[in-house]
């Protein structure tokens, strides 16, 4: 932080989420989006920390323990929910599933 | 003595105000606990438990209405004012039914243990959320919304349809609510605090301080992403359709109804806090301010508009009656939507008002769906054909239902978009009521559709209807209730107005 | 130059370099690899921002955890071929840019709330109070709970295996 201007930071942060929405965007299988997923929390949580520390109170950093808290809960029902659509599909591509139509 | 020392500490009246969430805690524990004793195998104990539950958390609810009309726990964290108590009392409803409906159900799993610990943890979790005045607790209590939803929406694991549903639900809840975090994080930038009642206020400060409201906007459209994509305004709206087809039909009628209103329950006290609270955006009278708060109010204007759209044109083509509804269920979202866009009195009592009649209308349509595929074991609106003559009273209290989704009197759902209307025309948005009307016109189309193939058609198959009494008589009750409100609207309008918002304040 | 500036520096390098490792390599047992740096990276972050607390946190649950199921995640759904599109990609990152250039643009101009501060002390203790005091955030953490406990009943109820029917 000494003399670390807090644009540095956010600019860290913005850079992560970009490249968790282009991985979101850019990839079919399904766990590429869940990595995607965490990178855009990663960002959102670096935020929280770093606007704790500028701001002079200790919110953010209790957020983003929540956040990491939260993350491990959705991650596993994600994983779940990806792996029993390999056990019914036997594919992780999100396209693949196509039950559901007009 | 015990008593004593309770009774002057402060952690008492917080607990207090938290006693209907400890009740359902309670309930959902207890219901893991007698789901792993041996020889409960009975799949309506769990139920019972859990409607139990609910009882005692309702019974709790009803005493804090006639209680203190606002209390703060927890430092501020968790409200309980007669808003919150208002949509608290609807979703204990809402899931009683839901629950009622699950036990009719015939096509569900042999373990059901899981299914209602998981369904009352998404109650909780929308108690928490319509309480929370912190964004820390709207974060945790939309996701112990979601997460729960997600895995309701798969429980029939075995069942490739409700597998893709939930895989849809998974991925955009997840980036929705990452997209919304990131969104709450600049709000904490930008102001300092997470309340929401303080961010309000400082939020208009530093407006008018520096004078570039970028970063409002961008905290505001992401934040609305998230609540976007629970209350599944376009364009966040997209995973609807599969989900509500793919998810067992009392989990479907669980998201549209509880779900969806809990949505607008959270966007409705953002909005008032950030946006209409004293001090807050709204009320400056700086002129910047106000043609600032007057585009926000545009953008969701449009964002209802285009959502009642999409939505009753996609439903015109719809063959399966479950995706139908989705599709109406969105329409209906944007109908909502314009109270909200409404950022006041009137708009705010209208969604209130509208939640109710919808409510009903929606849970009765849905049950009327669940009697019906039960003995088709089909939801093709052409399976149904021929229906309404096997049984007259049930599907006529249907076809009531349906009336009221139109908006046609003398129903509830007539005196709720009535009220819409003149919100929107008072507050100068006259064409969006325009835009409405002639979606209600839509509507009108694919709903007598529906109606049509149950009395007007003959069916090519030959089955027997199964009676249900208990389902028969939820669908003929709520029948009965949407006309009722129709007519008598005075006493639902008296409650609406006691949970409004900004009532409160004056 | 010191020595928070170089902290900082390889840090943010090891956190972005990674994460672009994550969005673009063709085999997802690197990209699984290169989310494992981004969070590494990111706890370095939190360090030089005075968070100590969680930065243990981020290693401890992140690394130790999510980053251990997300590999099994990868581990029992093996796919033939990569989902690597190099056209679809591009079209990905230049969406993404566009967001991108918005959201610095956006963050550079914003008035943040900001004030001149001490260097960090140690915030676990504060962090520990915080968490236990009525006032403060013992709800978050007493609801959190119950959220834990769906979630991994959830998670388990579904990941059992089952025959699948239509």
């Amino acid at each position: 932080m000494d003399g670390i201007p807090i644009h540095f930071y956010l600019g860290v942060s913005a850079l992560l989420f970009f490249l968790g929405l282009v991985t979101i965007l850019a990839r079919r299988n399904l766990v590429y989006i869940l990595l995607g997923v965490e990178l855009i929390l990663n960002a959102a949580s670096l935020n929280f920390v770093t606007f704790s520390r500028y701001g002079g109170n200790l919110d953010g950093q209790i957020v983003s323990i929540f956040v990491i808290i939260l993350a491990a809960a959705e991650a596993a029902v994600a994983l779940a929910i990806v792996l029993n659509i390999y056990n019914v599909f036997k594919n992780v591509d999100v396209d693949t599933p196509s039950e559901l139509k007009n | 003595m015990f008593q004593a020392i309770l009774a002057t500490s402060p952690m008492l009246s917080d607990i207090q105000a938290f006693l209907p969430e400890i009740y359902l805690t309670v309930g959902l524990l207890l219901v893991v606990i007698i789901d792993l004793l041996p020889g409960m195998t009975d799949r309506r104990i769990p139920a019972l438990l859990s409607l139990v539950g609910l009882a005692f958390a309702a019974r709790v609810l009803w005493q804090q209405m006639s209680g203190e009309p606002r209390i703060e726990a927890f430092g501020g964290l968790f409200v309980v004012d007669r808003f919150a108590l208002f949509f608290k009392l609807f979703t204990t409803i809402a899931v009683t039914v839901v629950i009622l409906y699950s036990l009719a159900w015939k096509r569900l799993e042999s373990r059901m243990g899981e299914y209602y610990l998981v369904l009352m943890s998404a109650v909780l979790g929308i108690f928490v959320l319509v309480s929370s005045q912190h964004l820390l607790m709207v974060y945790i209590g939309l996701e112990l919304l979601s997460i729960p939803s997600y895995i309701l929406t798969g429980y029939f694991k075995n069942q490739r349809k409700s597998s893709e549903a939930s895989l849809k639900y998974v991925i955009y809840g997840s980036v929705a609510s990452g997209t919304m975090l990131y969104g709450f994080s600049l709000l904490y930038g930008l102001t300092g605090t997470l309340r929401l009642d303080e961010i309000g206020p400082a939020l208009a400060q530093a407006f008018s301080e520096s004078g570039n409201p970028e970063a409002t906007a961008l905290a505001f459209l992401m934040v609305l992403a998230g609540f976007g994509y629970k209350i599944a305004a376009v364009p966040f709206h997209y995973w609807l359709p599969d989900v509500y087809q793919g998810a067992p039909i009392p989990i479907t009628t669980f998201l549209a109804v509880a779900s969806k209103a809990a949505g607008f329950g959270v966007l409705l006290r953002y909005m008032y806090l950030v946006y209409g609270a004293p001090g807050a955006l709204a009320t400056l009278s700086d002129v910047d301010v106000v043609a600032w708060v007057d585009k926000l109010s545009l953008l969701i204007g449009i964002v209802a508009a285009v959502t009642m759209t999409l939505g009753n044109l996609a439903a015109l083509r719809q063959k399966n009656v479950v995706r139908l509804l989705a599709y109406s269920s969105i329409a209906h979202a944007g109908y909502l939507l314009m109270g909200v866009a409404v950022i006041g009195s009137s708009g705010l009592e209208a969604v209130l008002f509208y939640l109710v009649a919808y409510l009903i209308m929606t849970l009765g349509a849905f049950g009327m769906v669940i009697y019906l595929s039960n003995s088709v074991k089909s939801e093709e609106i052409e399976d149904f054909r021929g229906a309404g003559w096997k049984a007259p009273i049930v599907c006529g209290a249907f076809v009531m239902c349906l009336v009221s989704l139109v908006g046609l009197p003398p129903t509830a759902g007539f005196v709720g978009k009535w009220m819409l209307f003149r919100g929107v025309i008072e507050s100068g948005m006259l064409w969006l009521a325009v835009v409405a009307g002639l979606n209600s016109a839509i509507s009108l189309y694919y709903y007598f559709r529906v109606a049509k193939a149950l009395f007007l058609e003959k069916s090519e198959k030959e089955y027997t209807l199964k009676r249900s009494p208990v389902m028969a008589a939820i669908i003929i009750g709520l029948s009965v209730l949407v006309v009722y409100y129709g007519l008598r609207f005075g006493g639902l309008i008296d409650l609406v107005q006691q949970a409004n918002l900004f009532a409160a304040v004056q | 130059m010191t020595a928070a500036h170089i902290a900082f520096a390889a840090f943010a390098l090891i956190t972005v370099v990674s994460a672009f490792v994550v969005a673009s390599h063709r085999s997802i047992v690197h990209s699984a690899f290169g989310l494992f740096f981004t969070f590494f990276g990111v706890a370095g972050l939190y360090l030089t921002l005075g968070a100590d607390f969680v930065m243990a946190a981020q290693i401890l649950i992140y690394v130790g955890g999510i980053m251990v199921l997300l590999l099994f995640g990868v581990m029992l759904t093996p796919s033939r071929r990569s989902d690597f599109v190099p056209a679809r990609f591009l079209r990905a990152l230049t969406l993404g840019a566009i967001v991108l250039v918005g959201l610095l643009w956006v963050l550079k101009n914003a008035h943040w709330a900001t004030q001149e501060l001490a260097s960090p002390e140690s915030t676990i203790d504060e962090i520990g109070r915080q968490l236990l005091t009525r006032e403060q955030y013992l709800l978050p953490f007493e609801v959190v709970s119950v959220l834990l406990l769906a979630a991994l009943i959830g998670a388990a109820y579904l990941a059992r295996r089952r025959k699948i029917v239509d």
